[in-house]
């Protein structure tokens, strides 16, 4: 038994085996280094140096968790038939002939537009400047939520602060670089910040996130600006950050509050990547 | 192997377990509030055993929530740093209190937890030193109360894995 396992009564001289708790010398010094991290991390962000890296190393963790659902489709894929593969095999097909068929269209249309020099460069694709990127982990943290998505492609070069684009439209940011995996902040989270314009009165203006289960508001808005409810949110490309004209949000509600110097707009953000599996992330 | 090393061995496996199961994906309403089957996991280890809890264990488990969650660097270290602390400092009182009481006692940290997370640490809203509103403090107490409920359950399953497989 060691010397610190026990004190010694005063009284009696007895031992009192007492369990020691984390003594207050090393709370106070954890502590310390606890409040100096978060501060640090809240004024230069520093964690986000290390945190792509950290989801690299917990990696199988993920695997361990999505082995449940895996292995519950793997058991649907052996009940199915080879008829059954064989159809959707068929569908599959069909659905590759139509988008080519688009994409050769939307070519001929780019391509017709240039020619008539419409404003028509924003709406380019670039198949080069997106990669493809699977979802490894979202955290639908109330305030901050984060998104993990793996890249198959370790030489890609994306850099912290580019668009992340889903089905919809823009959803997030990258934060954090790993080696194979990219922290994503969400456009729900409070610092994401990205300048839109509205379709139908083409006004300018920046949207912020609020927090999940809670709507984006558009912050500055002087209450001279006609912003209508219903006008969907594109984003401008302003400040050469996002790509232009993707879809951000949809504006919900233009209040003039007597108490605020600016227009309070609230916006329906899109909807969280819960079901999709797959995402662009935007790299130039 | 040394008792030690296996008595430390299976109480971080039943960690990492809780850990995998609270990476599990729900939906948001449900993500919200379902609980945190780690942090309860953590008091249980602090109390039943707290000689064994040391700090390499609250760094750890803290900066891999962190990590999870996207809070700040530092701040489960914190929360599970203050929880262990007070846990082993007050374990005596607190294992001669009734369920109820232990119950209470649980909503009450889960319920500071939730506003210690809400403080507005990178002044995202100037105005205000928190970002919880109305939604995040009802939300956080349906949070609190599934942990306390969800108390006794772990409590149980831990004491019978205790008794089972962590000779003390």
């Amino acid at each position: 038994m060691r010397t610190d396992d026990h004190k010694v009564s005063k009284i009696t001289s007895e031992a009192i085996f007492a369990v020691r708790p984390i003594s207050p010398t090393k709370f106070i010094l954890a502590f310390v280094i606890c409040i100096f991290l978060m501060l640090t991390d809240g004024r230069y962000q520093t964690s986000n140096y290390v945190r792509g890296f950290a989801h690299d190393i917990i990696s199988p963790l993920y695997l361990i968790v999505e082995a449940p659902s895996s292995f519950l489709k793997k058991l649907v894929e052996l009940r199915r038939s080879n008829q059954d593969l064989k159809k959707e095999l068929e569908e599959y097909k069909k659905r590759v002939n139509k988008l080519t068929l688009i994409t050769s269209q939307i070519e001929d249309l780019n391509k017709r537009n240039q020619e008539l020099q419409l404003l028509w460069e924003g709406a380019k694709i670039d198949e080069g400047a997106y990669l493809l990127g699977k979802k490894r982990h979202l955290s639908l943290n109330p305030i901050k939520p984060i998104l993990v998505i793996d890249i198959e492609d370790p030489n890609s070069l994306i850099k912290a602060n580019q668009a992340v684009l889903s089905k919809q439209g823009i959803i997030g940011k990258t934060t954090s670089l790993g080696k194979n995996n990219i922290e994503v902040a969400l456009s729900y989270h409070p610092e994401f910040l990205i300048p839109v314009i509205s379709s139908k009165t083409r006004l300018h203006g920046i949207l912020k996130g609020q927090g999940v289960g809670r709507k984006g508001s558009m912050i500055n808005i002087k209450k001279t600006a006609s912003f209508e409810s219903g006008e969907r949110l594109y984003s401008s490309g302003l400040g050469e950050l996002f790509p232009q004209n993707y879809l951000v949000g949809t504006i919900s509600s233009v209040e003039a509050m007597p108490d605020n110097d600016y227009l309070t707009i609230e916006v329906d953000l899109l909807d969280l990547p819960k079901d999709q599996e797959y995402f662009l992330v935007f790299t130039k | 192997m040394s008792k030690h090393l296996r008595d430390n061995l299976f109480i971080s496996l039943s960690l990492i377990i809780f850990f995998v199961i609270d990476l599990l994906p729900f939906s948001s309403s449900i993500n919200q509030i379902k609980p945190s089957l780690l942090i309860l996991c953590f008091i249980y280890w602090n109390i039943a055993l707290p000689e064994k809890i040391k700090l390499l264990f609250v760094l750890v488990f803290g900066f891999l929530l962190d990590l999870i969650n996207g809070t700040l660097l530092g701040m489960y270290p914190l929360i599970l740093l203050i929880i262990s602390y007070f846990s082993q400092r007050y374990f005596y009182q607190f294992r001669p209190f009734t369920f109820i009481q232990q119950c209470l006692v649980i909503f009450l940290v889960f319920f500071s937890i939730k506003i210690l997370l809400a403080i507005d640490f990178n002044n995202i809203n100037p105005n205000s030193l928190t970002l919880a509103d109305k939604d995040y403090v009802i939300s956080s107490t349906w949070y609190s109360l599934l942990n306390s409920l969800t108390w006794p359950l772990i409590f149980f399953s831990l004491r019978a894995y205790r008794r089972r497989w962590v000779k003390t």
